[in-house]
């Protein structure tokens, strides 16, 4: 066991001791190596449950709208709303900062206790680092992974199977936690704006053509919606009938309507924390579109969600020189183009 | 890309109802030609717009969507465009990052004194449209087979 | 022949023969995953057998796709009349079917089959015609991988229940391929002239295969499952075993059993349109959701303790087998690993 999973431990221990917290939500090991997974603890004796490794990948913050959602009109006699302790890493973080900017879940209802993060693994990149064999075990040890798959154990280095959205993480550090766990963070990296530009790179038919590709393999389970805490809405546009913007089933169209709009429902919203790439039982790319939605956000507007819950969301407010040259104007002079 | 001079678009035209529906009006009574391609949506203010409808519209087929508010500071409930121009901006941006023609979604401000501004307008639209051909790509075949 | 032996090398020549007279679908790569894809004949590209993907221990998404597609035209409509949609003629073969997907077909035979329910006779058109123009080649599991169950839920990995042909990777690269059905049978026939007999090694070794393969695959504790599901109905343990499940629905979407459907219409605008059927989830809040706002499954824990008791307690009733195959996708495939293996263990457990 980790230093890091011996103090998770203790603090959770001691917040249900203190009676600060009434559930704690957090994550132990998985039933198929090497994943974690969510873990509900309600006492102090479950926190030895607790863990904190390379796998603790969901994004817990997904279950808080769920918590708090209220059921009907306030009437004044309701019960004081449930405190939940929660273990967050950066981006988790921000994600509850978005939710409580929208009055989803109320702050001091939640006590975070923050782990610094050194970036999470990529199952699928460790299932091909060892040839596709499945995975029986996986040992974090220092910088790499003793993996045990088949009859071979081999040696990963971290860095070499972390997940793209780690790699590519801004704010590995949960700012604002109640209580910080003493780890150390990954270094701060490019946003995804590498893979942005990348894309942005290819020709237009290019573009398109990948687009519609990865859409087609779109299954509309909406799993990726699930998994995603900001969306939260009782019933999402793509299920309702009056209107029914959206057919049942497969369809590519309907698909990229789904994904476009969904995209564009976070923006400003969206912490980049891949929890519905994780979440899509048919791996489709995701990455490239959420990180451009949310790199617009960043330099059209200035804004990043998750650290300030005062700040206005984008979408709900404006500067007077917004940029508008993609306005069409029709009496402009040709430019030359 | 189509230079078929017998393909006529379908736009289909969201238009605020202070503003741009106005000097669409004032284009018409007035007299002034423009080409016959938009199909008008009449909303109150560019700020009503979500991207669901210009999407769906690309879905149901159309080839070209246009919408049209106040002027940035003219806006009839004063910050609606203002906010809309955010929108816009991202509705735009992503759409072409996913590979959709520029030309075939537009956004534009035309204010209820502007019908000769209008026309003109509609007139660009329609001929960037035109150019490039009926919309294919987007468009949901009611078909079938999957 | 009953048993035929296929050389080692030659899969894609009988895939490619196959295509001659059916449609062919197998595993193939599909971004990052493998699914059920055409290899050879209609639909297939022409060097569509190249894309075959054999190695993965299962599909991420099952073969009921092929007879139970995510949507399915039911008729057109255009003002006033209505088109029935055209019987799929062309014959098909799925290629490469785990047993755990050839047994969930016996199950969907029961489900759209028909059948007599007191005075009406129910049967699915749909699913029946591609069920009927379809030939099902299994492919046994010579590695069963941890997350597979059948041998717990009456399934086996070298099973015939479901299949036509089962298959066998022998240790020489060759196929052992072994007629189960008069369908099956006719198939091989078809081809016979790409087959060898089996020499009586290669038989053993078939059974050594089956042998070692069955006593790979992990046991669950899911006898009586039933009676301690039923018991366990109202029990806190749901509340244990599921809080942290997202209502995501991928499980059922992978699995190889579950079959609730929506029906929907499409029109295009000009009076005309589309009848669809395509998959729903229980796990979906929608999926109880009454006109009135009522939901008599609020909760994930109910629509999840729903789905387990689908599996284990009602389908036994309705159709006389447990309807959960084993094959671990869902547990594979949950974002927050739920596993069911886990909960049908724990029913009834003393706390």
């Amino acid at each position: 066991m980790n230093d890091i999973t011996r103090e998770i431990r203790s603090a959770v221990a001691g917040l249900f001791e203190e009676k600060r917290i009434d559930r704690f939500i957090g994550h132990e090991k998985g039933s198929v190596p090497p994943r974690s997974r969510p873990a509900f603890l309600s006492r102090a004796e479950d926190a030895e449950r607790l863990v904190w490794d390379g796998f603790c990948s969901n994004n817990l913050a997904v279950y808080l709208p769920e918590i708090y959602r209220r059921q009907g009109p306030k009437k004044g006699n309701e019960p004081p709303l449930p405190r939940t302790g929660l273990l967050l890493k950066g981006c988790d973080m921000r994600s509850l900062i978005a939710l409580a900017k929208e009055r989803q879940v109320p702050r001091e209802n939640v006590v975070v206790v923050g782990v610094p993060c050194a970036g999470m693994v990529s199952l699928r990149k460790l299932s091909a680092a060892v040839g596709g064999e499945e995975i029986l075990d996986a040992m974090e040890e220092g910088d790499g992974l003793r993996v045990t798959a088949g009859v071979r154990t081999v040696t990963v280095r971290r860095e070499d199977v972390l997940e793209d959205s780690c790699l590519s993480c801004r704010h590995p550090v949960p700012e604002g936690a109640d209580v910080t766990i003493k780890a150390k963070a990954r270094p701060a990296g490019d946003g995804g704006d590498a893979v942005v530009a990348a894309f942005a790179a290819l020709a237009r038919t290019e573009r398109w053509a990948a687009f519609r590709v990865e859409m087609s393999r779109c299954i509309r389970c909406y799993a990726c919606r699930q998994a995603c805490p900001t969306c939260y809405c009782k019933v999402c546009f793509a299920e309702d009938n009056n209107p029914g913007w959206l057919g049942g089933g497969s369809e590519v169209t309907d698909a990229m309507l789904f994904h476009l709009i969904r995209i564009y429902h976070q923006a400003g919203r969206c912490v980049e924390c891949d929890a519905c790439v994780r979440a899509c039982p048919m791996g489709i790319d995701l990455r490239t579109f959420t990180r451009k939605m949310a790199a617009d956000v960043r330099q059209m507007f200035g804004f990043t969600p998750g650290f300030d819950i005062k700040e206005k969301p984008p979408l709900c407010t404006f500067r007077e020189d917004d940029g508008q040259a993609f306005i069409t104007d029709p009496d402009a002079k040709e430019r030359s183009s | 890309m189509s230079t078929d001079e017998s393909f006529r678009p379908k736009i289909v035209a969201f238009l605020c109802n202070w503003c741009s529906y106005a000097g669409a009006d004032l284009a018409g009574v007035s007299r002034m030609q423009y080409p016959p391609s938009i199909r008008v949506i009449r909303v109150p203010c560019s700020g009503r717009m979500n991207p669901l409808y210009v999407v769906k519209a690309l879905q149901n087929g159309v080839d070209g969507v246009l919408v049209s508010g106040c002027h940035p500071g003219d806006c009839h409930y004063l910050s609606g465009n203002l906010v809309a121009r955010r929108k816009f901006a991202l509705v735009k941006s992503m759409l072409e990052f996913a590979g959709v023609e520029p030309e075939r979604v537009q956004f534009s401000w035309v204010s209820a004194s502007e019908g000769g501004r209008f026309s003109s307008l509609i007139t660009k639209v329609t001929e960037d449209v035109r150019k490039l051909g009926p919309q294919q790509a987007f468009k949901k075949e009611i078909a079938l087979h999957e | 022949m009953k048993e035929a032996i296929l050389s080692k090398g030659r899969l894609e020549e009988f895939l490619g023969a196959m295509g001659n007279t059916a449609a062919v679908y197998a595993p193939v790569e599909s971004g990052q995953n493998i699914v059920f894809g055409a290899v050879s004949g209609p639909g297939a590209a022409s060097d569509g057998v190249r894309s075959l993907r054999l190695g993965a221990s299962n599909t991420r998404l099952s073969v009921k796709g092929l007879f139970f597609p995510q949507r399915e035209p039911l008729f057109s409509f255009r003002d006033d009349a209505v088109k029935a949609v055209a019987e799929p003629k062309a014959p098909l073969v799925a290629f490469g079917v785990r047993p755990c997907d050839a047994m969930a077909l016996t199950f969907l035979d029961k489900v759209f089959g028909p059948a007599r329910v007191g005075s009406l006779k129910h049967e699915d058109p749909y699913y029946l015609a591609r069920r009927g123009a379809g030939t099902v080649i299994s492919l046994g599991c010579n590695k069963p991988c941890s997350t597979c169950f059948c041998t717990s839920v009456g399934g086996h990995p070298f099973g015939i229940a479901g299949t036509d042909v089962l298959a066998t990777e022998l240790p020489d690269g060759s196929l052992l391929l072994e007629a189960v059905t008069e369908k099956g049978q006719a198939l091989l026939d078809r081809h016979a002239g790409l087959f060898s007999a089996p020499s009586s090694a290669q038989l053993d070794d078939k059974g050594r295969i089956s042998r070692a393969a069955e006593a790979a695959v992990r046991p669950v504790h899911a006898a009586d499952a039933k009676a301690r599901a039923d018991a366990a109905f109202d029990s806190a343990v749901w509340e244990a075993l599921t809080s942290s499940c997202l209502g995501c629905g991928a499980c059922t979407f992978v699995c190889p059993t579950c079959h609730c459907f929506d029906i929907s219409d499409e029109t295009g605008g000009n009076g005309e349109g589309v009848r669809l059927r395509s998959w729903d989830s229980c796990q979906y809040p929608l999926f109880t959701a009454h006109a009135s706002g009522h939901n008599p499954r609020p909760a994930r824990r109910q629509r999840m303790r729903q789905r387990v008791m689908h599996k284990f307690s009602y389908t036994p009733e309705t159709a006389g087998m447990v309807s959960c195959m084993g094959c671990g996708r869902c547990v594979a495939v949950c974002p927050v690993n739920l596993d069911i293996r886990e909960i049908v263990a724990a029913l009834g457990a003393k706390p």
